[in-house]
């Protein structure tokens, strides 16, 4: 019986206040399947999964496990019906050890007469990280001291000790290493050797390509489309994803790489309080994209916070050169039109509990002040233009920021700084967790920036974009330049990676 | 029917169905915002029954004035204090402090406003201390603020050692504690803190800072300088409440200000305001829960259960309001 159907839902919503997260979503999986659910940054895949396993319980709808009624409370309860989750946030109470982490919630296991056996308890846990090949990893360590990784494995003996039969695991916005990776690889194989089902949520869609056997992709919620076999191929899933073919280009399509020779910013010598940059110039053009590359520890993101006057400079100093001013602080650099947009958008680009309109206006308030009163209408008046330019998705400029998409919240990022007026931008992994759709429309507006003579300095961990974008590609290693490429079809990624390791 | 019919029945049920959701969404907004001033209406009306219409009366109207006077000044600059988050205890002993200090220098001959404004130094400088130990050294503000209401108290104490108590001259400035007076005060005090609030960089800056202060930071707001500000403007409102407390029970001594620091916090709470500020700050919340928190000390001290139920009725419905307006899941009450 290989095509016996594990595990099915029929209708489900799920809303979030008035955000309808799920929309009258079917889906089945059935034994031996790998189904990769694909869809873009808020199109419910986290939601969907989620509620299979317990973790919230859908608005309406009907779940089935093994052909019978399936409605579970918990996680917990779900996982003794059989069905496991990876979840995509690290899951685990770093202050108890390991073993207890994979038990939590299942201690009864090991009770006599109501005393813990934790012998009994370690020897288990013990046996399972042998299991999933993570022996490297003591059941009796505190997660506390664990990495990132190995946290996630601990997780995955969690998911893995009761024998699943289905499987999910949800990567859609952190990604594990390669020690992860393999063991994920493992662990499908394996499970599907023994007939039993997966359901995999990535971003990588060349992952996807080789690890499933099936795809169901959602939009908005709702169900759009499903490949199976042969059609499982990167080209047939992007299309689905953003729901209309993304047709030419992706990047910018010139290998014009000149720009300007008036010099806009002038980095002298910078060295940084931690020491990851040394003794750094660099000067940066009118009508520039300079890209900055390298391996994560490479000093490139310091470099940006340095030249917007977050971080402190050691040495040297940073030189805005039409009307030579030092820049020494985040006061200076606004002031002189600079926008920095940071890496890590959540904590420290936008206000999640607060509107789009407070969000957008947050660098601008001096500039909209009329003797000290700033108006209901010129707030509204200058956050509808960045909304409108950004065609940021919404139901109006007072809705909430942490109602929307990732790609929507970046949107909202960049709008602080259009709204500001902004001339020279500092974008650190500017399009990191958004999808393809927004990740386009980004790239379109960075270019345009671009023709209108404005700087740019894109800092980025992505290989492909910087070599698509950027007029001049600064590789960095170690805190200091290790290549400059210029703009040319002839540059690789390999080319590039070399220079960085 | 034809498949593009059906399409477009489909797909009209779903914009119904989404309107519906946005329309239930913001009525669970609307009640949430209303419901702290629904409270306050239901409080006076079963008052004024209970009491068969003394609460009403005008005698029962001007101790109002009296009673929630104090407490709605300072709660103006409570306002902007809270919107960044952050409690603070030292608001009552701050007070005592101001006023014992604004005595001293009326009694020693200092002119009436000259003496005011050395109590407005006064205060302002004492929570500039604690914006100084909040900004600077990192220390968290609840903390901060405990050891300036020990400052205060200790300096107090060493003030009014020898008498135990220092006696404003009341005839002297009589016309302060005058109902009118109070009034105009008040409104003049609302009007300009609404303005600062809504309507300029001060109040925009500091929700912004309450929602997110890294944000606010690389976006160009000076939140040193602004969370000096918010402390700076309560200070203002601190001295203003001392002035007026002490020209009403014509003497200064440690117990001034005692029991302020809860009622301003149960005012902040009920107006239905986040203790962790940031944008769903409103400026007039803290200004209805202090008319809340008045009313009902007031009613239930005419229906002559002041302090046999009164505490506990409070306590009550503090736990009421706030289990039944904070989301929980967020944290939003403290974080």
């Amino acid at each position: 019986m290989g095509n016996e159907v594990l595990i099915s839902c029929r209708g489900i919503c799920k809303n979030f206040g008035a955000t309808r997260a799920l929309i009258n979503v079917d889906f089945e999986l059935r034994r031996g399947e790998v189904c990769g659910l694909i869809g873009e940054n808020g199109s419910g895949k986290s939601t969907l999964t989620s509620i299979f396993a317990g973790v919230q319980p859908a608005t309406s709808g009907e779940m089935f496990r093994a052909g019978e009624h399936y409605k579970p409370h918990n996680m917990v309860e779900a996982q003794k019906a059989g069905v496991a989750m990876i979840v995509q946030e690290a899951g685990t109470l770093p202050g108890i050890d390991v073993a207890s982490n994979i038990f939590i919630g299942n201690y009864e296991m090991f009770g006599r007469m109501g005393v813990l056996n934790k012998k009994k308890m370690y020897a288990e846990a013990t046996r399972i990280l042998e299991e999933i090949g993570a022996a490297d990893i003591k059941a009796t360590t505190k997660v506390a001291v664990l990495n990132f990784e190995d946290r996630k494995i601990v997780e995955i003996a969690r998911a893995m000790y009761l024998n699943p039969e289905i499987l999910v695991i949800d990567e859609s916005t952190t990604a594990l290493a390669q020690k992860g990776r393999q063991l994920i690889y493992k662990l499908i194989d394996k499970m599907r050797a023994e007939n039993k089902g997966v359901i995999f949520i990535s971003h990588d869609l060349e992952e996807l390509e080789r690890v499933c056997n099936r795809i169901t992709c959602l939009r908005d919620g709702v169900v759009v489309g499903h490949l199976a076999d042969e059609e499982i191929k990167v080209a047939n899933m992007r299309p689905l994803m953003v729901g209309r073919d993304l047709q030419g280009h992706y990047y910018r399509e010139d290998y014009d790489g000149t720009s300007s020779d008036e010099v806009v910013l002038d980095v002298k010598h910078i060295t940084s309080e931690n020491g990851y940059v040394r003794n750094f110039s660099i000067k940066l053009h009118r009508g520039e994209i300079l890209g900055f590359g390298g391996l994560s520890e490479c000093g490139m993101h310091e470099v940006g916070r340095m030249i917007f006057g977050l971080d402190k400079t050691i040495t040297g100093e940073v030189e805005y050169v039409p009307q030579h001013k030092k820049i020494d602080s985040i006061k200076d650099a606004i002031s002189l039109n600079i926008g920095y947009i940071s890496k890590d958008r959540d904590n420290e680009s936008i206000i999640l509990n607060a509107s789009i309109q407070d969000n957008t206006l947050m660098a601008s308030y001096p500039k909209i002040s009329r003797l000290g009163i700033i108006t209901p209408k010129a707030e509204k008046e200058l956050s509808d233009k960045q909304i409108e330019r950004m065609r940021t998705k919404c139901v109006s400029g007072k809705q909430y920021v942490s109602q929307l998409s990732g790609g929507n919240k970046q949107k909202v990022a960049f709008s602080k700084w259009l709204a500001a007026g902004s001339d020279i931008y500092i974008m650190d992994c500017p399009t990191r967790g958004i999808d393809i759709g927004v990740k386009a429309a980004m790239y379109d507006m960075i270019y345009e920036f671009k023709k209108e003579g404005k700087a740019i300095i894109m800092i980025s961990e992505e290989l492909p974009e910087l070599i698509g974008m950027s007029d001049r590609m600064i590789i960095m290693k170690d805190g200091a330049i290790s290549a400059e490429v210029m703009r040319s079809p002839d540059v690789t990624d390999t080319k590039l990676i070399e220079y960085m390791v | 029917m034809d498949t593009e019919t059906v399409k477009k029945n489909a797909n009209r049920t779903e914009e119904e169905i989404q309107e519906e959701l946005i329309r239930r969404q913001k009525r669970k907004e609307t009640i949430t915002s209303i419901l702290p001033v629904v409270g306050l209406v239901v409080l006076v009306v079963l008052f004024t029954v209970l009491t068969k219409g003394q609460f009403i009366g005008m005698d029962n109207l001007k101790l109002l004035v009296n009673q929630c006077f104090t407490m709605c000044v300072i709660v103006v600059g409570g306002a902007f204090l809270y919107s960044i988050g952050g409690l603070d205890m030292a608001i009552g002993a701050i007070m005592a402090l101001s006023a014992t200090v604004l005595t001293l220098a009326f009694n020693a001959g200092v002119p009436f406003v000259i003496s005011f404004l050395i109590g407005v130094v006064v205060s302002v400088a004492c929570m500039s201390v604690t914006a100084f130990i909040r900004n600077y050294l990192k220390v968290t503000p609840f903390i901060a603020s405990l050891c300036m209401m020990n400052i205060c108290q200790g300096l107090v104490l060493t003030a009014i050692a020898s008498t135990g108590r220092i006696v404003f001259n009341y005839s002297q400035a009589a016309w302060v504690d005058d109902t009118v007076t109070k009034i105009i005060t008040l409104v003049l005090l609302i009007f300009v803190g609404y303005v600062l609030f809504n309507y300029t960089s001060i109040g925009k800056s500091l929700k912004a800072i309450g929602g997110n202060a890294t944000a606010a930071r690389i976006s160009g707001i000076k939140v040193e300088k602004m969370v000096f500000i918010a402390y700076a403007i309560v200070g203002i409102t601190i001295a203003i409440g001392g002035l007026f407390t002490v020209v009403r029970s014509g003497v200064a001594d440690n117990t001034l200000g005692t029991g302020l620091n809860l009622n301003v916090m149960t005012a902040i709470v009920l107006g239905g305001f986040p203790l962790t500020g940031g944008a769903n700050a409103k400026f007039h919340a803290p200004l209805i829960g202090a008319l809340t928190v008045t009313v009902l000390t007031n009613g239930l001290g005419l229906l002559g259960q002041a302090n046999a139920m009164g505490y506990a009725i409070k306590g009550l419905l503090f736990i009421i309001v706030v289990a039944s307006t904070y989301e929980k899941s967020k944290g939003k009450l403290i974080s």
